[in-house]
C-alpha cells in the first residue's frame, strides 16, 4: 500500500506508528514461529507427523487403527473412552453369540470419536458388524470442549469426521503448536528422553483389550483426591447439540447396516458420583443424557440403553473401581452380562432394568 | 467464526488486504460480501434474515421519509412493528407460548400452545435493534433516505454484526462514503492493539475464569455460604465483563483496521459511582439505545423525578427482556429500574431541582465520597449479577436469600484460591483506569516525535508479546462463545 503523506486525507504516518507495526510484527512472527517449530518436532502429544521423540500420552488411536488393520473381521465392537477399554472382546462374543469381537475404545473418547471409529470399522475394514456395544460417558457430550485433537495425527479416522470437525481439529493442533501447554509437555518429554526414562507402555491384546494400562500400574485406594478428575466437568453447562447429532449419526449407521446398539452410561465410583451431584451439577447432566438416549431409542429401534452411572445397577459395586471412574475387568463382565442377558441373537426388546435405575 | 480465533484473524487478514485492493468503488461491495461471508459461517439460511431486516428497514425508513406528521409517524411505527415483529418471532415465540401454558395449566386447562421452534439467529437483537434506531431517526426527520448497499453495510458490517456496538445509520454510512475513508498506519496500529488487548482479555482472562465460576454455579446452593455467594456474584461480574469487553474491543479493532470508528461500548464500569453512572460506562451503545428511544419518550418532556422514575423502570425492565426471553432477565432489568428510580428519589433528595442532568454535590467528589459511592454502587449492583447468571428465578432467589443472610450462612465452602483471584482480579480492574490512562497519554505524546522510536518499537513488541500469549494461553480444546452472542 503506498505511504501517505497526509495530502490525501489520510492522516500522515508517522515514524511512531511504522515503528510501533514492525515490532509488533517481529515480536510476534519470531515468537510464534520459535515455539510452534520446537513444538512440532518434539511432538509430545502426537498431534503432528513428526516422531523425532515417543509421544508422551498413549497414542490409542493409532494403536487401534493398526490393530483393526491387522485383526480379521469382527461381528461385534466395543466404542467409548478408556472407562470400556477393560470390556473383553470375548465375552461380548460369548454372550451376543457372535463369531469376534474388538474392542476400538480409544482415550478421551466423545461422540465424535465413537461415529467415527463406527464409521471405519463399517464402511472402510467392511466389517460386518451386527452388534454395537456403546459406552458413553457423560462428558462425551461436553458442549464446550472441542474434538481431541489427537485425531489430527489418526489419517483413518480423522478421514471419517465432518468436514467442519475436521477443521476443528487442525485449527487447535495449529493453536497447540504455539500454546503454553504444549511446550510444557515437549519440555517434559525432551527431559525423559534426556534422562532415559520412559513413560509405563500400555498392552493391548489382538483383540483391543487393554492387558495393561496406567491404572493396573497405578492402583492406589481412592481418596477424595481423586475428586480433581471433576475437572472435566468444568463449563459442562448442557449436552453439546453437536454431539447429540452424532450420536443420533451412529444410531442412523446402525440402522442402515442392520446392527444392534447396546449403549450403556459408564459407571463412577459413588462417592465421586456425589461429588459430582454437589459441584457440578450432575444430576442434571444426567437426567438429559438419559432424556436423549430414551428419545433416540425411541425413533431408532436398533437402539438400547441402560444406565449404568451407579455400579450397583448392574450388579456391582464401588470395590469394582481402580480410581473413581475406571471399573476393572470384573466389573467390566458384569456390564456386558447386563447388557446382552436374555439375548439370543435375535432383534429383542430392551432389558429389564436393574430397580430404580433404568429406562422407563 | 468467533473474533478469538486463527479463523477470524485470517478472515479479517483477507478482509482487510482486500479492502485495500479492490477499486475504489467497489470496497463498500467488498465489505458486504465479506460480512456475508461472516455471518454464513453460523448460519448460512439466516443470511436472508439479515438482509431481510435490511430490507425492512432500509425501505421502510425510505416509506417514512416519503411522508409528514401524522403520517410519518404512523409509517414509522407500522415499520417498527415489523421489525419488532421478526425479532420477538425467533427470541420471544416460544417462551411467550410456554407461559401461555403454565397460565393455562394454572387455571386446569390442558390447552399447550406450541412455539415456533426456531433457533434464535446469531446478533438478530443487535441489527434489529439497528434497523429500529435507523426508523426512529425518520420518524424525527433526522435521517435520510440511503442506498441499499450503504444500508445493508451499516446493518451488515462484519465487526459489530453479532453482538455491537449498537450504531446509528448517521454514525456509520457518512464514513462509508467519506472521501477520506482510508486506513493508515496509525489506525492499524490502533486496530492492532484493541485486537491483541480484546484477545488477551477474552483468552487470558476470560476464559480462565469461566470455569472457575461455572464450577462455582455448580454447587448446590445449600453447600453454599453467603460469603460465597457474593464472591460468586463478583466473580461471574469480571468474567462478563472481559469478556463483552474483549469482544467490543476485537470489534472496534476490526473496524479501525477497515479505516472506520466505531462507538465505545465499556468505560471502567468498576468505577461507577451510581447507578446512572454505571449504564453510562456499561454497554453504552445499548444504553444509548435505550436512553434515546425509550427512557425520553416515556418521561415526558418535562424531565420530573417521578417522570424519570417511571421511566427508568419501564425502560431497564424492557431493556432486560431484551436480553433474553426469561423472566430472571425481567426481574433483573426491573431491578435495574429500581435502582435508577431509587438513585433518582435519593439525588432529589440531597440537592432538590428539576431534572436527571444536575451536578453532583461537591462531598461526591471528594475521595471518601469515591469511595463510598463506588462500593455502596456495586453492593447495590450484586444481586442483578446473580439474577443475570442464574436460569431460573427460584435459583436465584435461593441465593439471593443465602447471600443476604450471613449470619444463617456463615460457612465457606468454595476454594479459598477462588476467593483470592476474584479479589484480586477486582483490584485490577478497580486500579486499571489509573495506569491506562497514563499510558494512553504518554503514548498520545510520544506518537510522532522521531526520537521516541525505540520506545514506540518496544510497544509494538509488548503488543506482538500480548497477542503471542493471548493465543500460546488459550486454553486448548474448549470452545466457548462469547456470553452476548445468546442474547
Amino acid at each position: 500500500m503506498k505511504q501517505s503523506n497526509g495530502s490525501d486525507g489520510r492522516p500522515p504516518a508517522t515514524h511512531g506508528d511504522k515503528a510501533f507495526l514492525r515490532g509488533f510484527g517481529a515480536s510476534l512472527v519470531i515468537a510464534s514461529a520459535i515455539t510452534a517449530a520446537f513444538n512440532v518436532v518434539i511432538n509430545p502429544l502426537g498431534y503432528y507427523p513428526t516422531h523425532v521423540l515417543p509421544p508422551l500420552v498413549w497414542a490409542t488411536r493409532d494403536t487401534k487403527v493398526e490393530l483393526m488393520k491387522a485383526s480379521g473381521p469382527a461381528e461385534a465392537i466395543v466404542l467409548g473412552s478408556s472407562r470400556s477399554m477393560k470390556i473383553a472382546p470375548r465375552d461380548i462374543a460369548r454372550e451376543a453369540h457372535v463369531g469376534s469381537a474388538f474392542n476400538a475404545t480409544v482415550d478421551g473418547a466423545r461422540v465424535e470419536d465413537d461415529a467415527a471409529m463406527l464409521a471405519f470399522a463399517a464402511e472402510d475394514l467392511k466389517w460386518p458388524l451386527r452388534e454395537v456395544v456403546l459406552g458413553l460417558d457423560i462428558e462425551a457430550f461436553h458442549n464446550h470442549v472441542g474434538v481431541d485433537t489427537r485425531n489430527a495425527g489418526c489419517s483413518e479416522l480423522r478421514a471419517q469426521l465432518p468436514i467442519a470437525i475436521r477443521a476443528e481439529v487442525f485449527e487447535e493442533a495449529a493453536y497447540a503448536a504455539v500454546s503454553a501447554a504444549m511446550t510444557r509437555e515437549s519440555l517434559h518429554a525432551l527431559s525423559l528422553f534426556r534422562s532415559g526414562t520412559s513413560e509405563p507402555p500400555m498392552r493391548f491384546d489382538a483383540d483391543g483389550f487393554l492387558r495393561v494400562g496406567t491404572f493396573d500400574l497405578s492402583m492406589k485406594p481412592i481418596t477424595p483426591a481423586q475428586y480433581a478428575l471433576a475437572t472435566s466437568f468444568d463449563a459442562f453447562t448442557g449436552l453439546d447439540e453437536r454431539r447429540k447429532d452424532m450420536l443420533e449419526s451412529i444410531a442412523a449407521t446402525a440402522d442402515r447396516h442392520g446392527m444392534r446398539v447396546h449403549a450403556f452410561i459408564t459407571p463412577l465410583h459413588s462417592g465421586y458420583r456425589e461429588y459430582l451431584e454437589q459441584t457440578r451439577g450432575f444430576a442434571e447432566l444426567r437426567r438429559a443424557t438419559v432424556a436423549l438416549l430414551e428419545s433416540i431409542a425411541q425413533r431408532h429401534p436398533s437402539v438400547t440403553w441402560r444406565d449404568f452411572t451407579d455400579a450397583r445397577s448392574f450388579g456391582g459395586d464401588d470395590s469394582l473401581f481402580y480410581d473413581v471412574q475406571h471399573v476393572n475387568a470384573d466389573a467390566a463382565a458384569l456390564i456386558v452380562r447386563a447388557l446382552f442377558s436374555g439375548v439370543s441373537g435375535a432383534r429383542r426388546d430392551p432389558p429389564d432394568p436393574p430397580p430404580g435405575l433404568a429406562r422407563d | 467464526m468467533q473474533f478469538n480465533t486463527l479463523v477470524y484473524l485470517a478472515f479479517l487478514a483477507v478482509a482487510v488486504v482486500g479492502l485495500r485492493h479492490v477499486p475504489e468503488r467497489a470496497r463498500k461491495g467488498w465489505l458486504v460480501l465479506a460480512s456475508l461471508v461472516f455471518y454464513a459461517s453460523w448460519h448460512v439460511e439466516y443470511v436472508a434474515l439479515l438482509l431481510a431486516v435490511g430490507v425492512v428497514a432500509g425501505y421502510g425508513g425510505a416509506y417514512v421519509l416519503a411522508a409528514e406528521g401524522r403520517a410519518r409517524r404512523l409509517r414509522g411505527y407500522a415499520v417498527i412493528t415489523v421489525l419488532v415483529g421478526i425479532l420477538s418471532a425467533f427470541k420471544y415465540a416460544d417462551w411467550g407460548a410456554a407461559n401461555v401454558g403454565a397460565v393455562a395449566r394454572h387455571f386446569g386447562s390442558t390447552w399447550a400452545p406450541r412455539g415456533l421452534g426456531w433457533i434464535l439467529p446469531l446478533g438478530v437483537s443487535f441489527y434489529t435493534f439497528e434497523g429500529i434506531s435507523y426508523i426512529a431517526e425518520c420518524i424525527r426527520g433526522k435521517e435520510k433516505r440511503h442506498s441499499f448497499l450503504d444500508f445493508q453495510l451499516y446493518i451488515a458490517f462484519f465487526p459489530h454484526l453479532v453482538a455491537g456496538p449498537i450504531l446509528r445509520a448517521k454514525e456509520l454510512i457518512p464514513q462509508f462514503n467519506s472521501p477520506k475513508w482510508r486506513t493508515s498506519s496509525s489506525e492499524t496500529a490502533d486496530g492492532i492493539w484493541l485486537l491483541a488487548s480484546g484477545f488477551f482479555l477474552k483468552n487470558v482472562l476470560a476464559d480462565w475464569l469461566a470455569p472457575r465460576v461455572d464450577r462455582a454455579f455448580a454447587h448446590t446452593t445449600s453447600a453454599l455460604g453467603a460469603a460465597d455467594v457474593l464472591v460468586m456474584a463478583v466473580g461471574f461480574a469480571l468474567q462478563i465483563y472481559f469478556d463483552f469487553s474483549s469482544y467490543s474491543r476485537m470489534a472496534i479493532g476490526s473496524a479501525k483496521l477497515c479505516g472506520i470508528q466505531l462507538v465505545d461500548n465499556f468505560r471502567f464500569p468498576f468505577r461507577a459511582r451510581t447507578p446512572a453512572d454505571f449504564w453510562n460506562r456499561w454497554h453504552i451503545s445499548l444504553s444509548r439505545w435505550v436512553r434515546d428511544y425509550l427512557f425520553f419518550p416515556l418521561s415526558g418532556r418535562r424531565l420530573t423525578v417521578a417522570g424519570a422514575c417511571r421511566a427508568s423502570i419501564i425502560t431497564m425492565t424492557l431493556c432486560g427482556l431484551w436480553h433474553g426471553a426469561g423472566w430472571t432477565y425481567v426481574v433483573w432489568g426491573f431491578y435495574h429500574g429500581m435502582l435508577l428510580a431509587a438513585y433518582y428519589v435519593g439525588r432529589a433528595w440531597v440537592r432538590p431541582a428539576p431534572g436527571p442532568e444536575l451536578p453532583p454535590p461537591h462531598w461526591f467528589d471528594s475521595p471518601a465520597g469515591i469511595a463510598v459511592s463506588s462500593a455502596l454502587t456495586w453492593v447495590f449492583l450484586l444481586p442483578s449479577w446473580i439474577l443475570f447468571r442464574v436460569p431460573t428465578l427460584r435459583g436465584a432467589w435461593d441465593l439471593l436469600s443465602v447471600m443476604l443472610t450471613p449470619a444463617r450462612h456463615p460457612g465457606r465452602t468454595l476454594d479459598p484460591a477462588f476467593y483470592l483471584q476474584v479479589t484480586t482480579l477486582m483490584c485490577g480492574v478497580w486500579a486499571a483506569p489509573f495506569v491506562v490512562d497514563r499510558v494512553k497519554k504518554r503514548l498520545t505524546e510520544l506518537r510522532g516525535q522521531s526520537s521516541s522510536q525505540p520506545l514506540v518499537f518496544a510497544m509494538g513488541v509488548f503488543t506482538g508479546i500480548l497477542m503471542f500469549a493471548a493465543l500460546a494461553f488459550r486454553r486448548l480444546n474448549v470452545n466457548r462463545a462469547f456470553i452476548y452472542f445468546q442474547f
